[in-house]
Formats: C-alpha cells, sequence, structure tokens
C-alpha cells in the first residue's frame, strides 16, 4: 500500500518538477533574482540527525529565482560518512493567497565517494505544500543507485508537517527508509524539530528523535539524544 | 435697414450706451460707496480723477492681472478705515508625490514613490502710485504684502517589498523627495505724494493717517520626503540548510524615506515713500494767489461800481439841486422882474409925488384940516405898518429858513463835493463836469446870497404901500421923507 502510494507521489512530484522545467524555460525572459548565502553551523542537522558526528559545518547556497521557477545550489563541508557535499535543486513554486505548492528535485552529490560523486546516484523529488503558516513536505528517494546511505540501503521517503509563528518554527518529521526485504530491522524514525530566528542570521534549533526503536535497530548510527545547533548565516543579496 | 445703416448705427449705439467703456479710464469722478469693494481692473492701472471719493470701511482689491496701479486725484475724500488690498497672490503648493501603491512583484523591492512637486512662488504686491490733494482723510490701511509661497508637494511613498518566496527579503522602495517651498513674493513699492487742498480738514504728515505694510511674502514650506516602503518580512522557506529544511529568509529594508524639500526664499519688503507735494503746494498756493488777486479785481470792479453809482447818484442829486436851484432862480427871476417893475412903478410914484408935492404945497393948508383924518390915516397905516412889521418877521423867519436849506444845499453840496472828489480819483473827467455844476451852483448861490431877501421883502412892502396909497388916495411918504 505504501509503495502504491509512493509511487503515485514520485509520478506527480517528477510531472511537478517537469512543469517546473518549461516554466523556467518560458520564464527565461523574466527578471531572474539571484540570492545567496553563505553560514556556520555548529552541527549539520539532517532530518533529525546529526550527520558531522558532533563536527560543525560551513555552508554556501545561491539561487536563481524566475517566475516561481528556481535553480539552486547548495554545498557543505559534508558530513562524516561521505565526505563533502554540494546538492543540485531544480523546482518551481507557486504562491496564491495563503496557499503555496513547491515541487522538485533535488541531487546529492558527494565528490569524495564514489558511489555518490555524480549526478542522479543519490536523487529525491519533493512537493511542499503549505496553507498560511502550516507546511506539509514529501520527499522520495528516486535514485536507481540509492544504497548505502545513511538511512537506508533500499530508499525512503521522508515526510513532515510544519508551523511557523513569526521568527519561531516547529516541525515533525517522519522518515521512512524502505528497509531490506524480510528484515525484522524497523529503521523509521520521527523527530521534531524547534526553531528560533534570533534575527536575520543568527538561529538555534533544537532537535530530538523522539520515536525510534532502538532495540530493534542497533548500531544503525542513530542517536535520539536531544541535538542543539547554532548557525549563523549570512545573506548575500 | 440695410447693412450700410447697421454697420453705422451699431458703434454709435454703443458709444452711447457704453460710454465709460470707450472712455478707458479716464474718469472724471470716482465714488466708492461705505461698506462696498470695488476692484481695479488692468483697463484702470492708470487714474486721472478730478475728484475721488472714498466711504468709510470701503475696500479696493485689484484683478491679479494688475499689477501696478497709478492714481491721481486733484480732490481726494477719503474716508476712515479704508483699506486697499495690493497683496500679491499666494502661489500654489505643489503637487504631492504618487506614492507607489501595492506590492512590488514577489522578491522584487518596492519602486520609488515620486517626487512631490515644487511649491510656485507668491506674487509680487500691486505696486501702487498716488498722487493726491487731499481735501480730507479718515484713516487708510495700504496692505502690498507679497504672496506667500506655496508649499511643496510631499513625496510619495515607497512601494512595500514583494513577499519572499525563495530569495532575501527585498527591501521597500524609498520615498519620493519632498518639494521645495515656493518664494514668498516681494512686497510692493508704495508711494504717496501729497498735499492738502486749501480748508482740507486733515493736516500734518499724512504718515498719521496712513499705514503701510509691504512686507516680503512668508517663504513657501518644505514637504517632507515619502514614507519609504515597507520591507519584506522575514520567513521560513523549504530549503536546504544545516540545521534541517527550514531556512530562515532575512527581512528586507525598510525604504528610506525621501528628503524633505527646503523652504522658499523669504519675499523682499517694498519700499514706502510719503511726501508732501512741493509740487502741487506751490501750484495750489499760485491758485490761491490767483484766486486772490480774482478777488481783489472783482473787489475793485465792485468798489468801482459803488463809485460809479455814488457819482450817478452824486450827479442826480446834482441834478435834483440844480432844479430846485433852476426853480429857485425862476423864483429870483419873477422877483428880480418884479422889483423891475416894482422899481418902474416907484419910479413913477416918485414922479408923480415930485408932481403931487408941488400941488401938495398948495393944498397944505387944505390938507391941515384934513390932518385930523390923516392922523387917522397915518394910524391906519401905522396899524399896516405894525401888520407889515409882522409879515416881515415871518418873512425873517422864511429868510432865516431859506438860509438853514441854504445852508442844509452847501452841506449837501459839500458832500457831493467830497463823495466826487472820492469819485474823481477814479474817474476825474466824470468829477470834473461833476464839479463844474457845483462850483456853477456856488456861483449861482453866492449871486443869490448876494441879494438879501430884505431887501427884495422891503420893495415889497414899499409896492403894498405904494398900492394902498393909491387905493386910498393918501400920499404915500417917500423915502426922503
Amino acid at each position: 500500500m505504501r509503495s502504491t502510494i509512493s509511487k503515485a507521489v514520485r509520478l506527480a512530484t517528477l510531472g511537478l518538477t517537469a512543469a517546473g522545467a518549461m516554466a523556467i524555460s518560458q520564464t527565461t525572459m523574466a527578471e531572474v533574482d539571484v540570492s545567496a548565502s553563505a553560514g556556520v553551523a555548529s552541527a549539520y542537522l539532517f532530518r533529525g540527525v546529526d550527520l558531522g558526528a558532533g563536527n560543525a559545518a560551513v555552508f554556501g547556497d545561491i539561487t536563481a529565482s524566475a517566475g516561481g521557477a528556481y535553480a539552486s545550489v547548495w554545498a557543505s563541508s559534508g558530513d562524516a560518512g561521505l565526505g563533502s557535499e554540494y546538492d543540485l535543486i531544480l523546482g518551481y513554486g507557486l504562491e496564491m493567497d495563503d496557499f503555496s505548492v513547491d515541487a522538485g528535485v533535488v541531487n546529492y552529490v558527494y565528490p569524495s565517494n564514489d558511489d555518490y560523486d555524480s549526478i542522479g546516484q543519490l536523487t529525491e523529488v519533493y512537493v511542499n505544500l503549505g496553507f498560511k503558516m502550516i507546511g506539509f513536505s514529501y520527499y522520495n528517494n528516486v535514485s536507481d543507485q540509492a544504497k548505502g546511505n545513511a538511512i537506508g540501503s533500499e530508499g525512503y521517503e521522508y515526510y513532515s508537517l510544519s508551523g511557523d509563528v513569526g521568527s519561531f518554527s516547529a516541525l515533525v518529521g517522519y522518515a521512512d527508509p524502505e528497509e531490506v526485504s524480510g528484515s525484522k530491522v524497523d529503521l523509521d524514525y520521527t523527530h521534531i524539530d524547534l526553531s528560533y530566528a534570533y534575527n536575520d542570521n543568527l538561529s538555534f534549533t533544537a532537535s530530538k528523535i523522539v520515536d525510534f526503536d532502538d532495540d530493534s535497530t542497533p548500531n544503525a548510527g542513530i542517536d535520539d539524544d536531544l541535538l542543539f545547533v547554532v548557525s549563523y548565516s549570512l545573506p548575500i543579496k | 435697414m440695410n447693412i450700410l445703416t447697421k454697420v453705422c448705427v451699431i458703434p454709435l449705439a454703443c458709444l452711447i450706451v457704453f460710454p465709460t467703456v470707450v472712455m478707458g479710464g479716464e474718469v472724471d469722478s470716482l465714488v466708492i460707496d461705505a461698506n462696498s469693494t470695488y476692484t481695479v481692473t488692468n483697463a484702470q492701472s492708470e487714474l486721472f480723477l478730478k475728484s475721488l471719493t472714498i466711504g468709510d470701511n470701503a475696500v479696493i482689491q485689484f484683478d491679479p492681472d494688475v499689477v501696478r496701479w497709478h492714481l491721481q486725484a486733484s480732490s481726494a475724500n477719503v474716508g476712515k478705515g479704508v483699506v486697499i488690498n495690493a497683496s500679491g497672490l499666494p502661489g500654489g503648493n505643489g503637487i504631492v508625490g504618487k506614492g507607489a501603491t501595492g506590492v512590488a512583484d514577489e522578491c522584487g523591492d518596492g519602486k520609488l514613490g515620486e517626487d512631490g512637486g515644487h511649491g510656485s512662488n507668491g506674487t509680487d504686491g500691486v505696486a501702487i502710485s498716488m498722487r493726491l490733494a487731499i481735501s480730507a482723510i479718515g484713516s487708510l490701511t495700504i496692505k502690498a504684502v507679497g504672496g506667500e509661497g506655496g508649499s511643496g508637494g510631499r513625496g510619495g511613498a515607497g512601494q512595500q517589498a514583494g513577499k519572499v518566496i525563495r530569495c532575501t527579503g527585498p527591501d521597500g522602495g524609498a520615498g519620493g523627495q519632498g518639494g521645495e517651498g515656493g518664494d514668498g513674493g516681494n512686497g510692493s513699492y508704495v508711494r504717496i505724494v501729497y498735499s492738502y487742498l486749501e480748508g482740507a480738514v486733515a493736516s500734518g504728515t499724512l504718515s498719521k493717517f496712513i499705514t503701510v505694510d509691504n512686507t516680503g511674502g512668508i517663504a513657501g514650506k518644505g514637504a517632507s520626503g515619502g514614507h519609504g516602503g515597507g520591507g519584506a518580512e522575514g520567513k521560513y522557506i523549504n530549503m536546504r540548510t544545516l540545521t534541517g529544511s527550514k531556512k530562515w529568509m532575512p527581512a528586507g529594508q525598510t525604504g528610506v524615506e525621501g528628503r524633505g524639500g527646503k523652504a522658499g526664499r523669504i519675499g523682499v519688503a517694498g519700499q514706502t515713500l510719503i511726501e508732501r507735494d512741493l509740487e502741487g503746494r506751490i501750484s495750489t498756493f499760485v491758485q490761491s494767489q490767483t484766486r486772490q488777486q480774482d478777488s481783489v479785481k472783482a473787489i475793485q470792479q465792485s468798489m468801482l461800481l459803488e463809485q460809479q453809482a455814488a457819482a450817478q447818484a452824486a450827479l442826480e442829486a446834482a441834478a435834483l439841486s440844480a432844479a430846485k436851484l433852476a426853480k429857485v432862480n425862476a423864483e429870483l427871476s419873477l422877483f428880480k422882474q418884479q422889483s423891475v417893475n416894482l422899481k418902474q412903478q416907484l419910479s413913477e410914484i416918485v414922479l408923480n409925488n415930485q408932481a403931487a408935492s408941488v400941488n401938495a404945497k398948495a393944498k397944505t393948508t387944505l390938507a391941515a384940516t384934513e390932518s385930523e383924518g390923516l392922523r387917522q390915516l397915518v394910524g391906519e397905516l401905522q396899524a399896516q405898518i405894525t401888520t407889515l412889521e409882522t409879515l416881515l418877521v415871518k418873512s425873517d423867519e422864511q429868510r432865516i429858513l431859506s438860509n438853514e436849506k441854504f445852508l442844509a444845499l452847501t452841506v449837501s453840496v459839500d458832500g457831493i463835493k467830497t463823495e466826487q472828489q472820492v469819485a474823481q480819483k477814479e474817474r476825474a473827467d466824470k468829477s470834473k463836469e461833476s464839479q463844474k455844476v457845483v462850483d456853477q451852483l456856488l456861483r449861482r448861490l453866492e449871486v443869490l446870497e448876494k441879494r438879501p431877501p430884505q431887501e427884495i421883502i422891503k420893495e415889497k412892502i414899499v409896492e403894498k404901500v405904494i398900492e394902498k396909497a393909491e387905493m386910498t388916495g393918501v400920499k404915500p411918504v417917500t423915502e426922503g421923507q
């Protein structure tokens, strides 16, 4: 059942991505807005998991958007397991009054890792839906060579429900890696992130995995201790 | 009515119906009623009046196209509380800059607000030049202040920044600059040359009666700049970060507020000159002297006429006196004739008496007898003489009266003579003739005076005695007897 839904979402995401690509081509004549930022964080927090093993990381991004379509490159000093990383993102977003829709594709590239050093080796499609301050996101690993990553070896999906109030944000995420067929190990988990933007540059995030069967998944590399991350971002216009 | 008639008649009708328009500014007199408002048009920029009367609390104002006004009045009567409002007009306010309304495109900065318009300059006051010959003045206020400069228009507000979609928060649009204030108009030039007419109610310096306010116009205020548009609010977006999938996108900056406009320049105060009209005073003095000379001439003419009338009256009186004298002369001539006749008769009587004396001697004896009768006759004669003496007394009285009349006539003649002498100063010829007449009259009077009336009366008495003697047959007593 879950697999059927996943396939439908994948198709929808791909359709939206294709539509976003078309929109980019149609809006080439439109004004292109470019923004960039760089920053540093005390940890590499990804979906409730500290990928940096307690090490700080730096990042930078640049995004070009036009008419709702956008393309972005996000780079980081990487995690402890795969090394440095850059992500290529292509998407399309729409906002109509209180509603928002955003869909796209993200490629995670780890140059220092042979398994994931090319585009398409670790790819996700995503859909973000929003209504006022509430948002729902869905990510799905659609790469053919999805294997051996930190989350799981058979692909995965990720769901999140978030709410924003001013400079506060709360998120509940649910990671659903595909377990190996016949395995009794349950890799699913739920985490909660609470973020506060002190100002335009400094923000704090507390994250905790709240639902993880640590007993059934020994040595899965997931720590459910509370994480607290400080990040400093410097937007560049 | 054919075309030619129409062409000729219509302008003629216009000339008849609208004489004021045809005459333009040339008006003999101007009367502005009390508490009324009189508007000076451009066609009346120069007014030359024989008479100007302005009632109490009247207001004189000007059409906007009038820049100067020259008023000249040979006789000005200005009431109390009169106001001449020659102030400049205020400048118009600058247009308010149009604000950039709405919200900018997503991720777009707000557009700039439009700059406010500059205020226009106030106009200068109407330059006033007056030359007045004042007969009366109450109080006059001349307001010739420059017009106030217009205020600058406020700058338009900047536009609200667009929403953050996947960008750093865009900034709000800057506000438009405030418009500069207009310059104040200059106070106008006011010059009054005045003089007081003879018999004017007011006197002294005219500044006591006139208040002039010709300060420069107030500078227009500069306007404030437009408010900057609001920047985009920061918000979380779904984006890759080191802290998860939520990235805080910073807010945009509020647009810069527009710069305020500068205030305008204050207008320059006008000059005021109030001075006595020396030329007019001299002219008035000359006119006064001329009038006095005319008055003297009139008095001289009047005196001359009076002298002529007096001379005429003297002539008439002299003529009347001459008539009376002629009458007296006639009476004297009659007396003279009568006296001549009496003399002749007396001579005859004397002759007759001489002839009769011879006979009388012969008849003396006879007469002695008749002496008694004669005595009686003498007595009677004596009675008659007494009567005659009474008459003589009356005649003396008449003579005295006549003398008094003569004296009165003499006095009258002397008066006439005096008057004639006065008249002779101006009219010597007529006086000479009058003097001649008077001299003639005097001579005649002297002739008459040389003939005393007693002699005439005596002659008359003699004549009466002789007549009685003839009637009674008694021989009259002669002068020798």
